[in-house]
């Protein structure tokens, strides 16, 4: 330890990064605000005064606190089945989150595979990757997301398979691209030559220098699935009732939405938030990571 | 340029065929036809006459070829729900989808390319970062939210718009721009990011070196050819917004081809379905050629190379 | 002869991260009507960025200043940016270093080259076309009218030269600046340019600013020449002057790389000068060129020295002169 804090080269360059990092307000916020919406889906169960399912139709549409007829009680106020915002908000967030990183590792399995495989081996198997690609951004996304989930009946794990099998495009294209010029390289013809695996070459080489590019439409994706969620939810074929999703909740507070406003605001904004921290965040990353600043 | 665009319409032929593939078991495979025909109080032997009736015992590539037989001539089925044929059904609403797409890309295209010419030509001042800030918030907005705060806001409260329906054209207003604002970021940044590159071109220098006027270098010189790669995203953007009908036009009770789709996932009324997917496939195929071919037709250099 | 141009202590600095760079200073120079001026020096000396500076066309966080910066009796130092565009292109032209890139693609020559008389002068579509086959026929490229439909991927680099000078004539402007027009094509096309500049510059009465690093083209074309260095003007003359007896260190360094047939013995070593262009982000003490000049003394590290008038028509800037003058 003593000897890495001594060498005032390496102290100087962590310093560098970290005023780097803190200094870009875009990723700061992304981050800070992705923490904290983190911390309310871990810590749901400890923070919610409420069981988010607890209906109590004597309670219904209690406005928030900052209103006049608002309690402390229910620092959101209630639904219109008497259950406490916050509660459902705090669960709620589990759900996107769920969502968001499920669907963003399925995709980029799927997207992820096809693009290697295409930039790496090219010829036939590019043409046809490519092909599937074109065939998969003919599709109408939520059209058929929504039919699909329609056909098997919606579910959270529904959902998620569902998106997930959507959502690839962005991954192959990226890793297709990156893979292709990888391969041209003439390192990578060496390493063929003295006969290295191709999945160990695949590891080594392609992987690390995609990690960026990756990361920023991993961010893209995530941020894709909780919108696309949201919207199957408050269309009533994503997530089912009673479960908290932040959709849902905009899909049920609807009917009352002219009366108690903050049924739809609040969630709404949740989403927006979130959502935007993820797109800052992936911002954020790119221009980090950007050649100058690499090393 | 020929030969070009014949290739790359018999791509969009394949793809075409591939999509209805892809339609047609999805639907056949997942659940069972003939008993959502006969409905829920059918018994067994009336779902299987209904199954002979219309051939669901066949091998599936013949029914496939069959259907794709019956498609191409415009014959979709019959709808479960209204018990008349889907084609009709669907070409009625289709006005309202398409005007609706025009009107949410042209309010994209008012507010994005301005914005996009005026960030470049004052990069990191105010009116850059608001144009940042108009496409940071444009993409992170979820649409059918920001529908609704439309409806609540200019609505309700101050009682500008009108909140269902399709009558009159106030009746677009809002649901224009919820579709349209979501196509704005991208069109936004494109044109921005182009007239940077083309405003450090040469041939500006040599524009107003020759003592043109400002507006005529950045519009004439400059924004021409910026506005090459924009005008293929709008097309690729005109088929993000036609899906994105879906939830707007349910949100907003608009009765288009959007909120048909809904009310026929619903009712499980899958011939409908199937037939709007086709029909949203078929725009986004015909967008993306229009979107190549126009590229190809529009910068003068890839004109040249490919010998037009 | 009317003065022309005239440039009196015309300084450039462009801020940046590093500090201030001041890439332009002290430039003092003119060029009367009908004369050739050629302000020769390595690159990052800031001989394109004068020629900007005169246009009004420097990047935007460029800092311009000028004791006088005067064409044709009109202050251009003050000018308005309306005003400076009505004088480009009019009073006063420049033709640019790379001709590939010049031109936009995306419209046909005729109409790049109208657009200019549509901007200056009221002509008829006839009218205008024709003056543009003229100047096309002047330039020497053949079969104007064809040329006129044709778009710039289509012509070659030493044609669409030819364009560029054809445009920038259009107008019968007095200044012609030319920032070295032929550094980007071969040595034929170059003769040729640097012939056609000359033939124009007799015919129309122009006064010609060309910008050069290439000490053969300003034996071929300047009657006067100006040596820069470092930002600054370190010695002007007469072409024959120049050539036949440079003062300043730099300039005698430069014609020593010259290789003349004649006057070189075959083996021996080419002229160098050792070392590299100074920095000029921040202030400059004492003479930029003194850690290259084989005849530097200590003085030389703390004076700046001044332009010394060696006789009517050359003057350089070296402390050495100084000293022998005193």
């Amino acid at each position: 330890m003593s000897a890495s804090i001594a060498d005032p080269l390496a102290v100087n360059a962590i310093a560098r990064l970290r005023r780097r990092i803190f200094g870009h307000a875009g990723f700061s916020f992304g981050a800070a605000v992705l923490a904290i919406v983190a911390l309310m889906a871990i810590l749901a169960p400890l923070l919610s005064p409420w069981d988010p399912y607890d209906q109590d139709l004597s309670r219904r549409l209690i406005p928030p606190i900052w209103h006049a007829h608002g309690t402390a009680a229910h620092l959101l106020g209630t639904d219109g089945l008497g259950r406490d915002y916050l509660s459902r908000l705090l669960y709620g967030a589990r759900i996107s989150l769920l969502i968001g990183l499920s669907t963003m590792a399925i995709s980029g399995l799927i997207g992820g595979t096809l693009g290697v495989l295409a930039g790496y081996f090219g010829g036939g198997i590019d043409m046809a990757v490519s092909f599937l690609l074109t065939v998969r951004l003919s599709l109408p996304v939520i059209l058929v997301a929504l039919a699909a989930v329609a056909l098997v009946h919606g579910s959270l794990l529904v959902v998620i398979l569902v998106l997930g099998f959507l959502l690839w495009d962005r991954f192959l294209v990226v890793m297709r691209s990156t893979t292709q010029q990888i391969r041209r390289l003439d390192y990578v013809a060496a390493a063929e030559a003295v006969g290295a695996s191709t999945l160990r070459i695949l590891a080594s080489e392609v992987l690390p220098n995609a990690l960026n590019n990756l990361i920023v439409v991993a961010t893209l994706e995530m941020a894709n699935a909780i919108l696309l969620e949201a919207a199957l939810s408050f269309l009533g074929l994503g997530v089912q009732p009673p479960l908290p999703s932040w959709g849902l909740m905009l899909s049920e507070a609807k009917p009352f939405m002219f009366f108690s406003p903050w049924l739809i605001t609040i969630p709404g904004i949740m989403l927006f938030l979130l959502v935007l921290a993820i797109n800052l965040l992936g911002d954020g990353v790119r221009d980090l990571t950007a050649p100058e600043g690499r090393g | 340029m020929f030969t070009f665009a014949v290739k790359r319409l018999a791509l969009a032929l394949l793809v075409a065929l591939t999509v209805s593939l892809i339609s047609f078991f999805l639907v056949r495979l997942s659940s069972d036809v003939a008993a959502a025909i006969a409905g829920p109080s059918a018994t067994a032997a009336d779902i299987e006459a209904i199954r002979q009736h219309y051939g669901f015992d066949r091998p599936l590539p013949v029914q496939y070829l069959d259907w794709l037989g019956h498609t191409l001539r415009g014959d979709f089925g019959d709808s479960l729900y209204f018990r008349k044929p889907v084609l009709g059904l669907v070409v009625e609403r289709m006005p309202v989808t398409m005007t609706l797409g025009a009107v949410s890309i042209l309010f994209a295209i008012a507010l994005g390319v301005p914005l996009g010419v005026v960030a470049a030509l004052r990069p990191n001042s105010w009116i850059d970062r608001l144009a940042l800030a108009v496409s940071v918030i444009g993409q992170a907005m979820p649409s059918f939210w920001f529908g609704l705060l439309l409806i609540l806001y200019l609505g309700v409260t101050l009682r500008l718009l009108p909140i269902s329906g399709s009558d009159t054209w106030r009746h677009f207003v809002m649901p224009a721009i919820t579709l349209g604002y979501y196509a704005t970021p991208a069109i936004m940044r494109l044109t921005r990011s182009g007239m940077l590159e083309a405003l450090s071109a040469d041939y500006i220098r040599t524009a107003r070196a020759k003592g043109l006027r400002y507006g005529k270098v950045v519009v004439k010189h400059a924004l021409r050819n910026a506005i090459i790669p924009v005008v293929a995203l709008t097309a690729v953007q005109l088929g993000f917004v036609l899906g994105g009908s879906v939830v707007v036009e349910t949100i907003f009770a608009l009765n288009g081809m959007g909120y048909l789709a809904y009310q026929s996932i619903v009712q499980n009324d899958f011939p409908v379905v199937q037939a709007i997917v086709l029909t949203l496939s078929a725009f986004y195929i015909v967008l993306t050629l229009a979107a190549d071919l126009l590229n190809a037709w529009l910068d003068p250099r890839l004109r040249a190379v490919s010998g037009a | 002869m009317t003065a022309l141009l005239e440039i009196e202590e015309l300084s450039v600095d462009i801020p940046l991260d590093a500090g201030t760079l001041h890439a332009v200073r002290d430039v003092s120079l003119g060029v009367d009507r009908g004369e050739t001026l050629c302000v020769v020096g390595e690159s990052g000396s800031g001989k394109s960025l004068t020629a900007l500076s005169v246009m009004g066309l420097l990047p935007r966080r460029a800092i311009r200043r000028a004791r006088r910066l005067v064409l044709l009796g009109e202050d251009i130092a003050a000018a308005s940016e309306r005003r400076m565009s009505e004088l480009r292109g009019d009073r006063m032209a420049m033709v640019f270093q790379e001709p590939m890139t010049a031109l936009n693609p995306a419209y046909t020559i005729g109409n790049q080259m109208t657009e200019t008389l549509t901007r200056h002068r009221r002509l008829s579509a006839r009218a205008a076309r024709d003056r543009v086959a003229e100047l096309l026929d002047r330039v020497g490229i053949p079969a104007a009218g064809e040329r006129l439909s044709q778009y710039p991927h289509q012509l070659s680099g030493g044609l669409r030269q030819r364009v560029m000078i054809a445009m920038m004539l259009l107008c019968d402007p007095d200044l012609l600046i030319a920032d070295e027009p032929t550094t980007a094509l071969d040595v034929t096309l170059q003769a040729q340019i640097l012939a056609l500049l000359v033939k124009l510059q007799r015919e129309l009465g122009l006064g010609l600013l060309l910008i050069t690093h290439d000490l053969g083209v300003v034996a071929r074309v300047a009657q006067r020449v100006a040596v820069m260095y470092a930002g600054e003007i370190v010695e002007t003359g007469s072409v024959e002057a120049i050539f036949a007896r440079p003062r300043h260190p730099y300039t005698q360094g430069l014609l020593a790389c010259v290789p003349v047939p004649g006057k070189i013995t075959p083996g021996a070593p080419l002229g160098t000068i050792p070392g590299m262009v100074p920095s000029l982000i921040g202030e400059t003490v004492g003479c930029a060129f003194r850690d290259r000049c084989p005849v530097a003394f200590d003085a030389c590290a703390r004076r700046h020295p001044l332009p010394v008038a060696l006789d009517l028509t050359q003057t350089a800037r070296c402390l050495r002169l100084d000293a022998d003058a005193a």
